[in-house]
């Protein structure tokens, strides 16, 4: 898999994670010879997931998190934000020194560094998105209309489920469409008491399990989910979606895949006179050689920031401000899903109930607010949330929160403890032009410039909030739980609630059908290049309330048909 | 490359069908236990931060807090084995020194309360001292968490909740919010009180729960296999670790 001579392919795509394994499976499956270039080290499927089925007394540290004033820690100051970040998981995550970053605000932008990037850590979470996200902006007023509708991506987010396996319940909700599921996964006994609460109370909310890329079958050769828990240590059977279990196998069988690890993609070369990308400059990130490659077709899948850096880094007279930015847009306009908003309270009344397994998901309320008709209307925020959750009993950790030592003690932690429902809320946020990214004069190891973000949440996310955090409180009361509260991570100016740990960043080369106001079109073609498509979050003009992944998916499959369809046209 | 991957499939496809087969422990599939389990078991096992005094006396406080009772207690489960790893490969200089203080702190305690030093004590004398400083070290909730919003219960509850997947990657964890002004500074004061016993206990029942003898003698493992959502509790009968 390491390394290759040859310098000229059909198709060569950047990144391996979440897109860039869609792009390299759908353009090798159409007969291109494809080539992959991925930063990062290489991650065998099963092989390197070191952490799997390892129980805790097998870590020095018993898989504690390591937050940025650990040690442990010291290179991942940026990754360390985030509780995903903790010694069993520690090597999926880039480490910040190697591939830093700027924040004139506080922006937490976690980065994989692998073969499948960020596909092996991510939360598996997958919505379908509605008309109600793809009018939005042209409703609003706001930002650039997006050039397809609901209709258009539609069959590719049938073709992206019937791949990968999705587990879901079928609600006929317009604002959350129905995909193509396999059963759903079982919603415990405090989820079933706070839905029945929730649903009685307020006609317009459902509580629903979530729907994600996890086996509840064996499905396409691959095993259905064991209920171990812990997904981002890698999954051997291969039960949730990443590159390694979903997408690389069937590119690899074409024989016509070449997967290139270490190897930082620098800049993209343009050729005036053709109009097109030449050949795309890499550095080998082990030896710090350079190697220019070339192919009829490039998919840039690097991530969105990852992407946004690359276009904005291929600079020339053509494109003074990088390539496919003859708009300006290209790095405006970032967005996240603004979350750790939300309330928790006690369940009463269910001592007799338990539960057995490692269920790597939680419960899903899709939104509520803004639909379209006057009764779901708000006049303090446009757009809307969802919440995301899950009710569980206490372990021995509550022993922590009061006096009791010894014998009573340890009697009373044999026992399981009271049931909580917690329920956070991922809002949308909208795009703004100040939210921008640029390059810094600063350049990393390998001679590239790194990456300045200033973003921050606006008025609408703040008003949103509010409600975020009154709504979740309102559905526990209807629920009947005590001890509720309430909770808002946001802090103005310092980490809690930044922009960035959503890990939903997109929208800084969108799409549109104006050129002079977007950077791809519909098909995610760049504009100015007709050979260059970017497929990854960039592209994203809005950011709805529902994880983005399973749309970067399908905008990628459907980006792939229509970039073989017009090579074979001789279109490109 | 495709060869690499078949072999990799064969073996996920031998993995599956043990997992098929039934309800296991994960410490059943996981067999061999790892390098640093071996080392912290083993007898030449040396510390790396504390001294020998020291992790006598983390090991009797230890003990006291979570004994021997029909399961292992905190020493057999070598919870100051696993107090001297954070002390040694986790904390920083400051909160080292901190805990280590502590430490020193307490057996002056009993040098004064009792006229010894708290390994010559009895250890009916040592279980009092220890029970005075618990019902010191726990100011009214609303205190803790205006001075220590990283109480480590909430921390393991909203990790549990969410690492399972509920918001995956995005995953909610309570961040430490600054405590401004004076009723900060206050909250800060009172809550320093107790702070190294509200450690030491939260390592003593960290320790002991992840070891193989809390989570498997006292407690058990949630097995990997099936997911059963709402089961009769007492078919069950045990929280799991």
């Amino acid at each position: 898999m390491t390394g290759t001579q040859e310098t000229e392919y059909d198709a060569i795509v950047i990144g391996s994670g979440i897109t860039g394994g869609w792009a390299a499976k759908e353009l090798t499956e159409k007969g291109l010879r494809t080539l992959m270039i991925e930063r990062g080290r290489e991650v065998v499927h099963g092989k390197d997931y070191p952490t799997e089925h390892k129980n805790t007394w097998e870590m020095p540290l018993r898989d504690a998190r390591l937050a940025p004033d650990k040690r442990g820690a010291e290179e991942y100051q940026k990754q360390a934000r985030t509780g995903q970040f903790r010694e069993s998981t520690k090597h999926f995550f880039a480490k910040d020194t190697k591939h830093p970053y700027e924040e004139t605000k506080p922006f937490t932008w976690i980065q994989g560094d692998q073969v499948g990037g960020k596909s092996l850590i991510w939360g598996r979470q997958v919505y379908r998105w509605s008309d109600l996200d793809f009018e939005a902006n042209v409703r609003d007023g706001i930002a650039v209309d997006w050039p397809i509708r609901y209709k258009d991506i539609a069959p590719w987010y049938s073709y992206v489920e019937r791949h990968i396996g999705v587990s879901g319940e079928r609600l006929g909700l317009p604002q959350l469409p129905d995909g193509e599921f396999l059963p759903p996964m079982q919603m415990n006994a405090g989820e079933k008491h706070v839905k029945a609460g929730i649903e009685r109370r307020f006609k317009e909310r459902r509580m629903t399990i979530g729907r994600v890329a996890i086996l509840t079958a064996n499905h396409n050769g691959r095993a259905a989910c064991h209920y171990c828990g812990p997904c981002v240590r890698g999954c051997s059977t291969g039960s949730y979606f990443s590159t390694q279990s979903s997408t690389l196998p069937p590119a690899m069988a074409t024989g016509r895949l070449t997967v290139l690890p270490d190897s930082i993609v620098d800049s993209l070369v343009y050729d005036p006179k053709s109009h097109r990308v030449s050949s795309v400059r890499v550095v080998d990130t082990k030896t710090r050689a350079t190697r220019e490659y070339k192919a009829k077709v490039v998919f840039l899948c690097a991530s969105t920031l990852g992407s946004t850096r690359i276009l904005l880094n291929s600079k020339s007279s053509s494109f003074p401000s990088g390539i496919a930015n003859s708009s300006g847009v290209v790095g405006h306009n970032l967005m996240d899903h603004h979350f750790r908003v939300g309330a928790s309270g006690r369940i009463e009344g269910l001592a007799d109930h338990y539960y057995q397994g490692n269920r790597p998901n939680g419960i899903y309320i899709p939104r509520f607010r803004n639909l379209g008709d006057a009764a779901t209307k708000r006049n303090d925020f446009v757009r809307g949330y969802g919440y995301q959750g899950a009710a569980a009993r206490a372990g021995w950790g509550r022993g922590t929160s009061g006096p009791g030592i010894g014998v009573q003690l340890k009697r009373r932690l044999h026992d399981a403890g009271d049931w909580t429902m917690s329920m956070t809320a991922f809002g949308e946020a909208l795009p703004r032009h100040e939210n921008v990214v640029t390059l810094s004069d600063t350049k990393d190891e390998f001679g590239i410039p790194i990456l300045r973000i200033d973003c921050g949440w606006g008025p609408n996310e703040m008003a949103m909030r509010k409600d975020m955090r009154q709504s979740a409180i309102d559905m526990l009361e209807a629920a009947g739980c005590t001890n509720i509260v309430g909770n808002d991570d946001y802090k103005e100016g310092g980490l809690g609630a930044e922009p960035g740990l959503g890990i939903h960043e997109m929208g800084t080369a969108r799409m549109g059908r104006d050129p002079k106001t977007s950077a791809v079109n519909g098909f995610c073609q760049a504009h100015d290049v007709p050979n260059l498509f970017v497929t990854d979050g960039s592209v994203m003009a809005s950011a709805s309330c529902v994880n983005p992944s399973i749309t970067y998916m399908a905008l990628t499959a459907r980006a792939a048909d229509y970039a073989v369809d017009q090579l074979k046209k001789r279109n490109i | 490359m495709s060869n690499e991957h078949d072999i990799t499939r064969r073996e996920a496809v031998a993995r599956t069908a043990l997992f098929l087969g039934g309800t296991l422990a994960a410490s059943s599939v996981a067999g061999v236990r790892g390098d640093a389990w071996v080392r912290a078991a083993a007898p030449a096992w040396r510390a790396g931060t504390l001294t020998a005094g020291q992790s006598e006396l983390v090991a009797t406080i230890a003990e006291h807090i979570i004994p021997a009772t029909d399961t292992p207690g905190a020493r057999a489960a070598g919870v100051h084995r696993f107090v001297d790893v954070i002390l040694s490969d986790y904390y920083k200089g400051d909160e080292r020194r901190r805990f280590l203080d502590g430490l020193a702190a307490l057996d002056a305690r009993a040098e004064k309360e009792l006229g010894a030093p708290f390994l010559k004590a009895t250890a009916k004398q040592q279980l009092a001292l220890l029970t005075s400083m618990d019902a010191e070290s726990y100011p009214p909730q609303r205190v803790l968490e205006k001075a220590e919003p990283m109480n480590a219960e909430r921390v393991r509850m909203r990790d549990s909740l969410a690492r399972p997947g509920g918001s995956g990657p995005a995953v909610s964890e309570p961040t430490r919010p600054s405590v401004d002004g004076a009723e900060g500074e206050a909250a800060r004061r009172e809550a320093e009180r107790g702070w190294f016993f509200r450690r030491m206990k939260e390592l003593t029942l960290l320790g002991y729960y992840t070891s193989e003898q809390g989570a498997m003698a006292e407690l058990k493992v949630n097995p990997m296999g099936v997911y059963r959502g709402d089961i009769p509790y007492r078919s069950i009968g045990h929280s799991w670790a």
